[in-house]
């Protein structure tokens, strides 16, 4: 029996904080040293996913269901901004 | 008994999804071009989010946040392959190269003959033609003999 892993405070929940945090990093790096365009836009996408995946965290950590609409609008909005980087990028290229 | 169970289903699903997740970004890093790295990210991303999601619905178990967690999860294997595909072809079209190993351009009139020659071209609807599409970089950093160009059609 673990009687303290119902707690969100749990360390386990740092780890997994943790890990995102380093995706993010990760992502981020990808973001600034990209080569081309594309690159960039595809570490934007990654690094909103993982947004997203902390906004579901957070919902869990402070106990606040809300949060997960905030994570659903923010995964659509994602979608939205990444399809008009692909169509303004292709216009471009053969206007 | 079942919270205990609720809290070690949670931590799993939550784990899972952050580990998926930083696999998204290590691929990220470390694969030679914007496709490869567009698999990685696009995949195993989704995944760490519908894991994540999942873990949100088992924590609060809620028929409310059951439904938002599965309409998240909705969205995102809805949208990231369509994301993904616009955003390769955006790449292709604008001629981002790809690794010089890679053997097949499929959007290519003549990428399914084999691997990719350096002056391969291929030609949009319109007649514009586009150049030889092998990177000028080695993925270790060393120079490998450069694309031949070509003219583009008046």
């Amino acid at each position: 029996m673990i009687p303290e892993l119902g707690d969100t405070t749990h360390w386990l929940y740092l780890v997994v904080g943790g890990i995102f945090a380093i995706a993010m990093v990760m992502a981020v790096i990808r973001l600034l040293m990209g080569p081309s365009l594309p690159d960039r836009v595809v570490a934007l996408d990654t690094l909103g996913f993982h947004a997203v995946g902390v906004l579901c965290l957070y919902a869990i950590v402070t106990r606040q269901p809300s949060l997960l609409a905030a994570a659903l609008v923010a995964a659509l909005i994602l979608f939205l901004g990444t399809a008009a980087f692909a169509i303004y990028l292709e216009r471009r290229a053969r206007p | 008994m079942t919270e205990i169970l609720v809290d070690i289903i949670t931590l799993v699903l939550i784990l899972l999804g952050a580990a998926f997740s930083l696999l998204a970004a290590v691929g990220l890093i470390r694969m030679p071009d914007v496709y490869m790295r567009m698999q990685s990210a696009t995949k195993a991303g989704t995944l760490g989010l519908a894991c994540t999601a999942l873990a949100a619905a088992v924590h609060f178990g809620t028929a409310a946040v059951a439904m938002e967690a599965a309409l998240v999860i909705i969205f995102a294997f809805a949208t990231a392959p369509i994301a993904s595909h616009l955003i390769g072809r955006a790449a292709w079209v604008v001629g981002v190269p790809m690794w010089h190993q890679t053997g097949r351009d499929d959007l290519s009139d003549l990428g399914h003959l084999g691997r990719l020659e350096d002056n391969r071209s291929a030609t949009f609807d319109d007649g514009r033609k586009t150049t030889g599409r092998r990177s000028e970089i080695d993925f270790d950093g060393e120079a490998i003999d450069p694309p031949v160009s070509m003219p583009n059609p008046p």
